[in-house]
């Protein structure tokens, strides 16, 4: 399992595992990052800067904090 | 019989097209609640036809487990209803569940979260355009089925749909719940079950078809890590430079208009105190206010056309990184950049930040961005210190413009420990939503009402301050007034800064706008003439009765330095008063700055007097 930051752009990949505290988890999975759920990576902002992936059709933005806390496997 | 009084509550995420179907439900009549001691807006209106029925716009949320305060009150307004509009009871008699055919998966979990909590509920699905572009379709009847609550498609754009809306809403309104609706604290458990639910029921009801072929995607490009921020410099340098370039000539039509309208006045009216109160005090005063309006408008279009195509958010995403240093995020940016025009319209582009924590501590330190009224201080002040020489003016005013956002960053980091806002409290997740042409006319709605609510809300106190420093400055008598008395008075606190009383006057009177420096300046120093004349008149200035002269090295690095930090002017105490929803933080703002500004200035100076320069 690798983390949403060491993965390649535009490769389908699937969410394995949130981790984090609770409450952190609890906001990723309302964000739409469900274990189970594919995403690919869009872009990747540099110095650890923001990012964004495809969800479902939709593109969300997500801190490099919170990237690193969502494992996904090769889809 | 009287009719029955009923409340509407609209609710979704950010960005579901929740604000269109508002405008649209009640024809764009609105007036904005707060619930007690918070400055959440809930916009609330009146069906159209319908005068017994309220509809109330609940700021957007992704759950009903809140995860910011203002997240907390928009939730908390479904429980306590009573205390946003008191003649309510304390749940809405229907909620309609906004959800975004295109982001189905997470808009349909709130809706379940809805459900569940026993709300009264009807859903409404929102761009159905760009779903069915995508290929994403949804069986009706079989959702209706899963949810045992009305489903309809609306166009919120075109406004299609929404007589059916209204008259399911109607019907619904006949069937209240038996029960009240309760949000219960959700776990793990909940949260599995949700998603769960979700999963199966879009299983069973996707009806979707192969997308049409997707056209470039234009985030390659603009959220590329190299392309990305370069496209951004470019869009922000032209639209802040837009800003400078379109608002000019209204703010001076504003200004020649009053300018002439005085001036026929006092032609007109009989020459006492009372036309003087009148045209020098209250018609002055509306002029000051207005005088803002271009700004506002222009930065408001800006922003609403960034904002509804789909780039604000790109953008935001750019910018994340930076700000969050100092606890922002990438919301932060365009009241920051803003703030170099002008601190009003800053403020108020500031309500574009979803976190309430912030938005405070953004505002907080929008004042120490350099506004473009102090450009003709330093002009004065640089040509003083930079005699004939444009180049080192123009090096030392970059050095100004980055010192003040050292400051800012300082004073945001500080800011932050006080509010106890943490780095993941200002969690920056968002959509980037798709991209789209704006509805023009929502767009100018959105500016029109803006203007409306800065001259109704920041306009009294920009009057009444514009009066009383009139006033000051005028009673007695122009020669003799209570500005220049006071100035005498207080002269000793002026002395360290190297200034005498009437450099001190004018500091005091700049703060109904910047830019007065300088012309009360050529008032007290009986200076008429060219800029050429002001520069020398200033140069030789000297302390009245003796040969020092004021405008020295060491006092013009003095003064630029309290204008670079000082709290700028009483229309930015305003605006900070209307837009924080109290004086606690505009009154810290106008001590800490004002003091931070001469506290530094009398240190430059006499430490610069002390290693010999004058």
């Amino acid at each position: 399992m690798k983390s949403l930051i060491n993965i390649k752009k535009n490769y389908l990949v699937k969410i394995e595992k949130i981790m984090g505290s609770p409450v952190q988890q609890e906001r990723l999975q309302d964000l739409g990052f469900i274990p189970g759920t594919l995403t690919s990576l869009i872009a990747k902002l540099p110095f650890n800067g923001a990012l964004a992936c495809k969800i479902h059709g939709t593109k969300l933005a997500v801190r490099h904090e919170d990237a690193e806390c969502i494992l996904v496997s090769a889809a | 019989m009287t009719t029955p009084k009923f409340t509407i509550a609209l609710i979704g995420f950010a960005n579901s097209g929740k604000t269109s179907l508002f405008n649209h439900l009640t024809g764009a009549h609105y007036k904005t609640v707060n619930y007690p001691g918070s400055t959440v807006d809930f916009a609330q209106g009146k069906l159209i036809d319908h005068p017994n029925i309220t509809i109330l716009d609940i700021p957007g949320i992704n759950s009903l487990t809140p995860r910011s305060t203002d997240e907390e009150i928009a939730i908390k307004s479904l429980s306590c209803l009573k205390s946003l509009i008191p003649s309510e009871k304390n749940y809405p008699d229907l909620v309609i569940s906004v959800v975004d055919s295109t982001q189905r998966t997470r808009h349909l979990s709130l809706t379940k979260q809805l459900i569940d909590a026993g709300f009264n509920t009807i859903v409404a699905l929102s761009m159905n355009d760009l779903a069915k572009k995508q290929g994403k379709q949804l069986d009706i009847p079989k959702l209706k089925e899963k949810t045992h609550c009305p489903i309809l498609r609306i166009d919120s754009r075109k406004g299609t749909g929404l007589k059916r809306l209204k008259n399911i809403c109607l019907k619904q309104l006949q069937t209240p719940t038996k029960k009240t609706p309760t949000i219960l604290n959700r776990h793990q458990e909940d949260i599995t079950n949700n998603h769960n639910w979700v999963k199966e029921t879009l299983t069973e009801t996707r009806k979707d078809k192969p997308a049409k072929t997707e056209s470039f995607d234009m985030d390659r490009v603009l959220l590329h890590w190299a392309l990305g921020p370069l496209v951004f410099i470019g869009i922000m340098g032209s639209f802040f430079y837009s800003i400078f370039a379109l608002a000019g000539p209204f703010m001076d039509a504003v200004d020649t208009f009053f300018g002439f309208s005085s001036t026929w006045l006092m032609s007109i009216l009989p020459q006492n105190i009372l036309s003087q109160i009148l045209i020098e005090g209250i018609w002055a005063g509306i002029g000051a206010v207005l005088v803002f309006v271009p700004q506002i408008a222009i930065l408001f279009f800006g922003i609403g056309l960034l904002e509804s195509s789909g780039y604000l958010a790109r953008g935001a995403l750019i910018m994340d990184k930076l700000l969050s240093k100092i606890h922002l995020s990438g919301r932060s940016f365009v009241p920051l950049m803003s703030g170099c025009a002008c601190a009003i319209p800053a403020m108020m582009a500031a309500r574009n930040i979803p976190n309430k924590k912030e938005r405070l501590l953004c505002m907080f330190i929008i004042p120490l961005m350099q506004c473009s009224a102090r450009l003709p201080v330093y002009g004065v002040l640089l040509a003083i210190l930079f005699p004939n020489s444009p180049l080192k003016s123009g090096i030392a005013l970059t050095g100004i413009y980055l010192a003040s956002i050292i400051i800012a960053a300082i004073v945001g980091s500080i800011g932050a420990k006080f509010l106890d806002l943490k780095s993941n409290d200002s969690y920056f997740n968002i959509e980037l939503p798709t991209w789209r042409t704006p509805v023009w006319k929502h767009l100018f709605y959105h500016v029109w009402h803006q203007s409306k609510s800065f001259v109704s809300g920041a306009g009294p106190i920009i009057i009444s301050l514009a009066i009383v420093l009139w006033v000051l400055s005028s009673f007695p008598s122009t020669e003799q007034s209570f500005a220049m008395m006071i100035g005498q008075w207080i002269e000793p606190v002026f002395l360290p800064m190297g200034i005498d009383w009437r450099v001190g006057v004018a500091i005091l009177l700049s703060f109904a706008a910047r830019e007065i420096f300088v012309s009360v300046l050529v008032i007290l120093f009986s200076i008429g003439g060219s800029e050429l004349g002001l520069l020398s008149a200033l140069g030789e200035a000297t302390f009245q009765g003796t040969s020092t002269p004021i405008f020295t090295t060491a006092t013009s690095i003095g003064l630029i330095i309290f204008f670079m930090i000082a709290m700028q002017c009483a229309a930015t105490l305003a605006i900070a008063r209307k837009e924080m929803g109290s004086w606690k933080l505009p009154r810290l703002q106008l001590i800490l700055f004002v003091g931070m500004a001469y506290g530094l200035s009398v240190l430059t100076v006499q430490s610069l007097r002390f290693f010999g320069v004058y």
